[in-house]
């Protein structure tokens, strides 16, 4: 079993229409590694994300998840699977125990819809209606129920659409715990910054194809070497500055006013920074870098400027 | 199991938004007017009505009654969930699709049966402390009955709810069967034989048969039919569509028919 890929796109191809959403996607999640599906709006992650929970059939091509026929084992894949999908909506009259009651009943699994809600920081709110919720605690009550079970692979469509600086932090610190028990994430971003800390390997897709695939280093390594951070905090104090200086990767740090630091750094330093200052019991309330975009990342790869391995 | 439970999805959404209570509510009042209503019309008129005339008498308006209230609470329920992207949520967990339509089925079905029981147990509470008389299984006939009629009518709001990826269509669709069936079935009828009889179609009795089949395939004339089967009135059948076997057929179709449809369709949709 451990041989079997987690995911595995063997060729697919996905047309509406005259629109052709996937060309020939060939792509594979070896178990128990961070994977990031990156990619600009419109290149067909989310196409590839429904083709795999099969609410899209492939138009040609074949797509296995833990060895199982996305199309013909549908149900089965997702009695071991979490995911946290793209626009949706929770059910609005449902409170967040209700949600995650629902989701453990439908896995036949055992789990405390209060240690989940716990998990992801909405406890507080678990008998109030989700229609009520923010599209942050929406994000977050979703992600616990695709925590349910302890699924062996957990897929994650733009996880941190809605969440505040702290709020994505916090989802990445449990995407590392699952991680470390031994699932296998699978998740899509148009972000680079989200995916960069954590992720073992990138791919990315651009107008339906795999224009790289590799560790998110060398991506960095073969476009960018150093960036500038733009912290806005509660307060600048000496511990957070001297907290920030003590990263690995940092070069420089200088404050603006009472309440941002700017920091030069290292690309992958970044998630790194942010934590320490978190840790000093300063609050991070927005962030910002200068640092090559994915967009020029992607008219990289496009243009020639560096080639795929 | 997955059916069970998204069934369970359904009736705790339906008991948070107070669409349970308020059905269960509307039953009530229906039933109980009805029958304070009649004992009272009864008391007036100087004697009693007879042990089978409110039962009688509640038939027509459960014929019209049930087809409303049961297109009204399944019209939304797969339809919906496509439109505001929940649907996302139930089927990443491990429900297969036809779970999703046949557990909303059952939800729906079971949502409408409550608050019918709870409704005629109300009237018939009420019409035995009125001091009227009715024949209770007379009553529980018909309101087996009407249950069946409830069911086939959500069969038929989740077969098209399933089917149809807008909600305006879906309503459009399923109200004007409703009316149809409801309303204005026998004016169809009663225009067709006319039609056929102006240009001559066929012999007169092929014209009987047709017009008759056609007046006996409406899902409400089956259950007046069958009604009147029970309670022994309506005299002797005049062809086979009026035979109570064809309607149990006729009524047995719709509520499976439509949603197997349902099924079907939905297995085959694509979802985005």
């Amino acid at each position: 079993m451990s041989n079997t890929p987690a995911i595995q796109f063997d060729d697919v191809t996905k047309q509406f229409g005259d629109v052709t959403a996937l060309h020939g996607l060939d792509l594979t999640v070896e178990q128990g590694e961070i994977y990031g599906f990156l990619g600009p709006n419109g290149a067909g992650k989310s196409t590839a994300i429904n083709i795999l929970l099969d609410f899209l059939p492939p138009t040609a091509g074949d797509v296995t998840v833990l060895g199982h026929d996305a199309q013909a084992e549908s149900a089965t894949i997702r009695e071991h699977i979490g995911v946290l999908p793209d626009a949706f909506r929770p059910y609005e009259r449902l409170t967040g125990r209700q949600h995650l009651d629902f989701a453990i009943e439908s896995k036949n699994a055992d789990d405390d819809p209060e240690e989940l809600l716990d998990r992801v920081g909405i406890l507080g709110a678990a008998d109030r209606k989700a229609g009520g919720y923010s599209k942050g605690m929406t994000q977050r009550l979703v992600l616990a129920m695709a925590l349910v079970g302890n699924p062996e692979l957990i897929i994650l469509d733009e996880p941190s659409t809605g969440l505040d600086p702290n709020g994505a932090l916090e989802m990445r610190e449990i995407i590392l715990e699952e991680n470390r028990r031994g699932a296998t994430i699978f998740f899509s971003s148009h972000i680079l910054e989200q995916v960069e800390a954590i992720c073992d390997r990138v791919g990315i897709l651009r107008d339906g194809r795999l224009v790289a695939e590799n560790s998110i280093s060398d991506l960095q390594a073969q476009t960018n070497s150093e960036s500038v951070l733009t912290v806005a905090v509660s307060a600048v104090t000496d511990e957070s500055v001297a907290a920030v200086q003590s990263v690995d990767g940092v070069t420089n740090v200088q404050t603006t006013g009472a309440d941002e630091l700017v920091v030069k750094l290292d690309a992958n330093s970044k998630f790194s920074v942010l934590e320490a200052i978190d840790a000093t019991g300063v609050e991070v309330r927005d962030f910002d870098t200068d640092e090559e975009s994915l967009e020029d990342l992607f008219s990289a790869y496009t243009n020639g400027k560096v080639t795929a391995e | 199991m997955s059916v069970v439970t998204i069934a369970k999805k359904d009736v705790q959404d339906a008991i948070r938004s107070w669409r349970l209570l308020g059905l269960v509510a509307a039953f009530v009042v229906f039933f109980v007017g009805l029958s304070a209503l009649f004992t009272k019309v009864g008391t007036f008129l100087g004697g009693e009505l007879g042990a089978a005339a409110f039962t009688a008498a509640i038939v027509s308006p459960i014929g019209f009654l049930l087809p409303v209230i049961g297109m009204f609470i399944g019209y939304r329920s797969v339809v919906g969930e496509r439109s505001s992207g929940s649907i996302k949520l139930l089927l990443s967990l491990p429900h297969t699709r036809s779970d999703v339509v046949l557990g909303k089925f059952l939800g729906r079905t079971a949502i409408v049966s409550v608050a019918t029981v709870v409704g005629a147990l109300a009237g018939g509470i009420t019409m035995f402390a009125l001091g009227g008389s009715f024949a209770p299984m007379d009553y529980v006939g018909v309101l087996l009955l009407a249950l069946v009629l409830g069911a086939t009518f959500v069969s038929v709001s989740i077969g098209l709810s399933s089917s149809i990826n807008s909600e305006s269509i879906v309503v459009g669709i399923g109200f004007s069967l409703v009316v149809l069936f409801t309303l204005v079935w026998g004016m169809f009828t009663f225009g067709l034989s006319i039609v056929l009889a102006r240009y001559d179609v066929g012999t007169e009795a092929l014209r009987d048969q047709l017009v008759g089949f056609i007046g006996a395939v409406n899902p409400k004339s089956a259950f007046s039919t069958l009604t009147s089967t029970i309670l022994g009135s309506g005299g002797a059948p005049t062809s086979v569509w009026s035979e109570w076997w064809f309607a149990a057929l006729v009524l047995l179709c719709w509520l499976v028919l439509p949603l197997a449809f349902g099924l079907w369709r939905f297995e085959r949709t694509e979802l985005s």
